[in-house]
């Protein structure tokens, strides 16, 4: 803890400096306090959307329903991106036939196409669940084809050489290499889902932290609006904190490869 | 492409691979890319064979067609009186830099070979423990390779290819990249590898000394294309398995490296 502490003391210091001077912005008025809420307005928002709600739902009923559709996509996103990755990695034929699909809607901003999904899908889960599996696919297909291109020619010719078969080889071998690399895919794929989601509430919606965020803001609770982003804020990092920590018990040699 | 006449008959009698003018280009459309012209070499039962040769020279070419890594553009090549088509653990191979999974303990790595044969449990860990003791790893074992020093991950490379029972250990400059007394420890252990089960043992390597103190017959090869130039008959690691250990101070031993210098620097 100590340690920990005197490692991190810049950041420790640049936070309370911004809470210090977010306090005193507040304080003296420098911008409209119905557009800049104190920290004391924003903790009794925070108390409030927690205990009666905001509209539809408590502030963890909208955490929920965002987080489930996040989940979902990951999952979805997960099991069909990392053997796909996987199998354009080892086959040119299959990352030839999948490239061109990828590059071009990878760089797309999500929400350019999802007036569409909304089009064809409906208002509800469905296209966000779409969107965000989108969203989340591609870092992870990438992170495994580039695993397996990157890996040495020797690992899979020693087990070759020492009796393995090709399932056995992409089991023993293929798999576990490109384990610590299908992390950091699903750490990226979890970072743009977060965001596409709450862009995606905030288009059409009735439930979910994003569109708790923009409905409050068309309603001018700018203290909700502070409570939201404080909430997405620390969601993502609590998400990746955990990430991280199934990481290193999961891929304990990464980086001794 | 025939085999008749290239050998003497009592080489055929106890041949464990036989290569028969095997040439080896890496674009069989373009002579330029040759690697390999037209090498013979017949490897007995219990033969140490070190192939010396400029670097570059096609040596691990070579070494990666025995192991049937490559397929020779042209010749042959027989192993236990059979086409060696394709990659078979019976002839092992060891790499300069071991290949160990570090997602797997040093114990499963040397487990590998019989785990993915089928080779059942039970006989599995016999096998296993009693190399990981003979390679000096017993208290590693449970240690992940990348915590293990350099000698001791080609150690347990070694374990790993001997607990599959080899007809034949392929090494292509497997203590290349060791320090100087760790080397000398890793050969005398190869040796002592050799002997005990009277194994057979193709090494490469660029060390003269490496190549007379281990081998049984010391092979020269030219720069690339490359093609055995000279091959030498030897018992200094007899010698030096028997406790001789001035054997490299020998007149003997001098004539032999200076000449086998000179052949390889007149290349």
């Amino acid at each position: 803890m100590k340690r920990w502490l005197k490692d991190n003391v810049a950041g420790i210091a640049v936070v309370i400096g911004l809470f210090a001077l977010w306090c005193a912005a507040s304080a003296f008025d420098v911008v409209d306090e119905e557009f800049m809420p104190s920290p004391g307005d924003v903790w009794d928002a925070l108390v409030a959307v927690n205990v009666y709600g905001y509209k539809s739902d408590t502030l963890l009923g909208h955490l929920v329903a965002s987080l489930g559709r996040l989940l979902a996509a990951l999952a979805i996103a997960i099991v069909t991106a990392v053997p796909l990755g996987l199998l354009s990695g080892l086959n040119k034929h299959v990352r030839s036939a999948l490239n061109p699909i990828i590059e071009f809607y990878r760089p797309l901003p999500p929400l350019a196409y999802y007036t569409l999904l909304v089009l064809w899908l409906g208002i509800g889960d469905a296209s966000k669940i779409t969107l965000l599996f989108l969203a989340c696919f591609a870092p992870i297909y990438v992170a495994c084809v580039a695993a397996v291109l990157k890996m040495p020619a020797s690992y899979t010719t020693a087990a070759r050489t020492l009796g393995a078969n090709t399932s056995q080889v992409f089991k023993l071998v293929v798999l576990p290499y490109c384990l610590p690399d299908v992390f950091t895919g699903v750490r990226t794929a979890v970072g743009v889902g977060y965001s596409t989601l709450v862009a995606a509430e905030m288009v059409a919606a009735t439930s979910g932290i994003g569109w708790m965020v923009l409905d409050a803001s068309n309603w001018l609770r700018y203290d909700v609006v502070f409570v939201g982003i404080f909430v997405m804020g620390f969601t993502g990092i609590i998400i990746d904190v955990a990430l991280k920590s199934v990481e290193r018990r999961i891929v304990p040699w990464k980086g001794h490869q | 492409m025939t085999q008749e006449g290239d050998l003497p008959m009592s080489d055929k009698t106890d041949a464990l691979m036989v290569i028969s003018h095997a040439t080896f280009d890496y674009d069989p459309q373009d002579e330029t890319t040759r690697a390999l012209d037209d090498v013979s070499l017949t490897i007995r039962e219990g033969d140490f064979v070190c192939m010396l040769g400029p670097s570059g020279c096609g040596k691990s070419t070579l070494l990666s067609v025995m192991a049937g890594l490559r397929e020779p553009t042209r010749g042959s090549i027989t192993f236990r009186g059979q086409d060696a088509e394709g990659i078979d653990y019976r002839r092992a191979v060891i790499f300069q830099q071991p290949v160990l999974y570090p997602w797997m303990s040093t114990y499963d790595n040397i487990a590998f070979g019989p785990r993915v044969r089928g080779v059942d449990h039970d006989e599995t860990r016999r096998r296993v423990e009693k190399y990981v003791d003979l390679v000096g790893l017993a208290e590693f074992a449970d240690r992940p390779p990348y915590e293990l020093s350099g000698g001791m991950r080609q150690r347990a490379a070694l374990a790993r290819e001997l607990v599959n029972d080899p007809n034949m250990i392929l090494l292509d400059e497997p203590f290349g990249a060791l320090d100087a007394l760790t080397r000398v420890n890793m050969q005398g252990l190869l040796r002592d590898i050799w002997m005990r089960d009277n194994r057979t043992v193709f090494l490469i390597t660029h060390d003269v000394d490496e190549a007379l103190m281990l081998g049984t017959r010391v092979f020269v090869m030219s720069s690339r294309p490359g093609r055995i130039i000279r091959e030498e008959t030897c018992d200094f690691t007899q010698s030096v398995e028997a406790g001789d250990k001035d054997v490299m101070y020998s007149e003997g031993y001098l004539r032999l490296r200076r000449g086998i210098l000179e052949a390889v620097s007149s290349e």
